[in-house]
């Protein structure tokens, strides 16, 4: 179970120290693959404050046909492990096939065969791993032809057959709505919203090309239409927790102190800079 | 696309976005474009990380250069794309000496094999050029060059 902590930051080596100072954090997220060994000084750091800390698999590629590794299993497990964290997360997607990796998470195709192997791989993670898993749906440039399934569909039947939780990143939603010329707030709505272990918040912006499509970058402030769809969700549920994932560029603190502000206020939850 | 199954979709897919094959039947053109450039910079960026005077080197020519080398070529992750594409422009004569001191370096301080990289123990030289650095635990010497 995720505990009720709030608004939280991803916690990165970069911006440690600024992750340390915020008087009223309670919770981050770690790149789980950037743990091996013991953990770095500073998570220990928030470990023992009692900070809690979420191990964010990114390359486990639970949507590939292919069966998960055994080794990055064994990794996740042994982050979780470490952290003593009370649930894992991970993605809808897939990073590599045919013995070529991506490089970036990509889309599944939304079909039953594609439902299959999350849920196999998803089985083979929590054969080792004795902790819930919440799944994280993607935002993607492009969607695959011949779609079975819509995708608050696709992954209601996920979750639905892994018993995994959601881990709903609002601006992934966002993203994909603005990329498909759909309503966000309205695909937002179609998600299983009582199933929400914790929520992502990220910036993006519109890249170069001709059609103007958005890119969920983590590297640029949070649009004021991402903080709308976070009010818009708390105004449904309440999730035990909202991250801020920011991945680069990174900005002075007090710039990232008001956007931690206004996801907080956006969420109708305390503000954990102060 | 639904009678193809999963794993070789998926590894057209893959195969396709990195540049070594065509776009699989059905995909929007465009957005495929779109992605293999969103990939090729976002590998960019990571390689920048790992190699800032690389990056220096080329300056403003970083992305379209990186871009233009690392199309068709599958990534290895940002420590190896970077040493490859030094090694890329070592060959072509187009490495500044501060590039030269970051590939010697790392072919000082690491040793490359079939399985991945591996810090080198112990004293070792790397060279690139007229430079040559001596590197051992996390110190590192520089002779030749500026």
């Amino acid at each position: 179970m995720m505990p009720d902590v709030g608004v939280g930051i991803g916690w990165r080596p970069e911006i440690a120290d600024f992750v340390e100072d915020l008087p009223g954090l309670r919770f981050v997220e770690v790149v789980a693959e950037g743990i091996s060994g013991r953990l770095p000084e500073s998570l220990a750091g928030l470990r023992s404050r009692g900070v809690t800390v979420i191990p964010h698999g990114t390359r486990l590629s639970l949507g590939g046909a292919e069966p998960v590794a055994a080794e990055r299993i064994e990794s996740f497990r042994r982050a979780a492990d470490l952290l003593s964290a009370p649930l894992v997360s991970e993605h809808i997607a897939f990073v590599r096939a045919g013995g070529v990796e991506a490089g970036h998470l990509l889309p599944l195709p939304r079909t039953r065969e594609a439902v299959d192997a999350m849920v196999a791989n998803v089985a083979r993670v929590q054969a080792e791993v004795d902790l819930p898993i919440a799944l994280e749906p993607i935002a993607a440039i492009f969607d695959w032809p011949d779609e079975e399934f819509t995708e608050p569909d696709f992954v209601t039947e996920i979750l639905d057959r892994t018993g995994a939780l959601l881990l709903l990143d609002v601006a992934n939603v966002y993203a994909n709505a603005r990329n498909r010329g759909r309503d966000p707030l309205a695909d937002l709505l179609r998600f299983p919203l009582d199933r929400i272990a914790y929520v992502h918040v990220a910036g993006g912006s519109v890249g170069p090309d001709a059609q103007g499509v958005y890119h969920d970058t983590h590297t640029d402030p949070v649009p004021p239409e991402v903080l709308a769809l976070v009010a818009d969700l708390c105004r449904q549920v309440r999730p035990p927790a909202l991250l801020l994932e920011r991945d680069g560029h990174y900005p002075p603190a007090d710039i990232l102190r008001d956007e931690l502000d206004a996801i907080a206020d956006s969420a109708d939850r305390p503000r954990v800079t102060a | 696309m639904s009678s193809r199954p999963l794993a070789q979709a998926q590894a057209e897919l893959v195969a396709a976005l990195v540049g070594m094959a065509p776009d699989p039947a059905g995909f929007d053109r465009h957005r495929m474009a779109v992605a293999r450039q969103a990939l090729l910079h976002k590998r960019a960026g990571g390689v920048a990380v790992r190699w800032p005077y690389l990056v220096g080197c080329l300056g403003r020519d970083w992305h379209l250069g990186f871009a233009t080398w690392a199309t068709g070529r599958p990534t290895a992750g940002s420590l190896l794309d970077g040493w490859d594409f030094a090694e890329h422009l070592e060959a072509a004569g187009r490495l500044d000496d501060l590039a030269r001191i970051e590939l010697a370096r790392h072919r000082a301080c690491f040793s490359r094999s079939a399985t991945g990289v591996m810090s080198r123990r112990g004293l070792r030289r790397g060279r690139s050029g007229r430079i040559t650095v001596w590197c051992w635990g996390s110190r590192f010497v520089v002779r030749g060059g500026i």
